[in-house]
């Protein structure tokens, strides 16, 4: 959608309504001009990744926005450490409420589930392409069973603090949410009740734009 | 500046040009969902808080922007260790001019003082709630007497480098503004001449989002 505001002498005013960008609003179609491009959940900075040992039946969700809106096609995740006969699930949600109750929500999609039994990069195509919401917080979920893997993870300083800090004004924000959940087809409402991560494991599920 | 647009339909089309989410967009309504948001004014990542030695008798400035707007309730600092017989006043400001001139200006409210002789979360409620503009740099300010209380603090690293890098092109980005004021009423305009904080200490101011 474009438009262009101008104001009674015919000066453009769209800028001031539309243009406010910043770095975090732009992403890059994947493969354009030969650029690969996966976006990862909660990331904010170039902080190393490292790994996370996800604890199994556990369902974790890290934000993700994107202000330009965009499609998306497929969700991954890094398998580091095989985890012996495990699978693990991966979706998307929305927030409860656009801006103001971040909580995640409403299931846009579950991914599908992909054996974690080896390792390397796990690739998730079910209900893609996704037309992302410009005004939208998203979470990128997942779930494994046991035993559970190790996968690629962020680190505590490459993550956006999503929850500031607690009342207490302790020293650890909150970056993403997650909760106990029994292995199978994610909730269609994700389940309340979640705590605040502070501290690993920070799962890297990460996202390919396709325009 | 408020425009509302419809579409053909009578659809309001106005999110679709300004509610371009991003992380810096979404805050939560502290309590939603279960959980807790303490926004900290200059935190930009999941850098663990420290604690601040800050001086008596100096304005400290940390900057907060609100893209969603909003509406604040309460600010808050957390006294690790305390100043005997000493006070601290938190206030809000914005700045000189919008998107061009960040020094703060205009006070908004002065939230208060509170005894800091004691250790603890000191909650302010002083001329709150105030409801943010979605285009203003704000300014999270406190100021203590002596002896001077040691606060939760930002580290460096965790810290939005607003003011970029000095003329000098040094290692040290600036990350918010301090300058001597003698401890009283908070000055309205905040006071000129303040330098850039570049180090510690970098005082952890925080406010509740109630809308």
């Amino acid at each position: 959608m474009s438009i262009k505001i101008y104001d009674a002498f015919g000066t453009p005013k769209t800028i001031e309504v539309a243009a406010r960008r910043g770095l975090s609003s732009f992403n890059h179609i994947s493969g354009a001009n030969s650029l690969d491009n996966w976006a990862v959940a909660g990331v904010v900075n170039a902080t190393a990744f490292g790994t996370a040992s996800i604890v199994a039946a556990t369902l974790y969700a890290m934000p993700f926005a994107s202000p330009r809106g965009g499609i998306i096609d497929q969700m991954t995740i890094n398998v580091t450490s095989a985890g012996a006969g495990s699978s693990t699930r991966v979706g998307l949600y929305k927030s409860i409420a656009k801006g103001t109750n971040l909580y995640p929500g409403a299931l846009v999609t579950d991914a599908g589930v992909v054996t974690t039994a080896s390792t390397g990069v796990k690739t998730y195509t079910t209900g893609f392409p996704i037309i992302l919401d410009p005004g939208e917080l998203y979470w990128f979920a997942c779930v494994c069973n046991t035993t559970a893997p190790v996968i690629r993870g962020l680190a505590v300083a490459g993550c956006y603090p999503i929850f500031g800090i607690g009342a207490a004004m302790s020293t650890a924000p909150g970056l993403g949410v997650s909760v106990a959940y029994t292995f199978g087809t994610l909730p269609t409402t994700f389940k309340p009740g979640g705590t605040l991560i502070t501290a690993a494991p920070l799962p890297a599920i990460a996202c390919r734009y396709k325009a | 500046m408020g425009i509302k647009m419809y579409d053909a339909a009578g659809v309001l089309k106005t999110a679709d040009i300004v509610g371009r989410s991003s992380f810096y967009s979404s805050n939560h309504i502290s309590g939603s969902g279960g959980l807790e948001n303490w926004p900290v004014a200059g935190m930009i990542n999941g850098t663990a808080l420290t604690t601040a030695s800050i001086v008596a008798d100096t304005l400290y400035a940390m900057p907060f922007s609100s893209p969603r707007g909003g509406t604040i309730d309460q600010m808050t600092i957390n006294v690790t260790t305390l100043g005997g017989s000493s006070s601290t006043r938190v206030g809000l400001y914005k700045s000189t001019r919008k998107g061009g001139n960040l020094y703060p200006g205009a006070r908004i409210t002065e939230a208060g003082t509170i005894s800091t002789a004691s250790t603890g979360v000191k909650t302010y409620t002083g001329g709150l709630p105030v409801t943010l503009d979605s285009d203003e740099l704000y300014w999270f300010v406190c100021l203590c007497n002596t002896t001077a209380p040691i606060l939760r603090g930002l580290a460096v690293a965790g810290c939005y480098p607003i003011f970029g890098t000095s003329s000098v092109f040094g290692t040290a980005p600036g990350l918010g503004i301090s300058v001597a004021f003698a401890f009283g009423t908070m000055p309205d305009p905040f006071t000129a001449g303040g330098a850039v904080i570049t180090a510690a200490p970098i005082p952890a101011i925080a406010c509740r989002y109630s809308a």
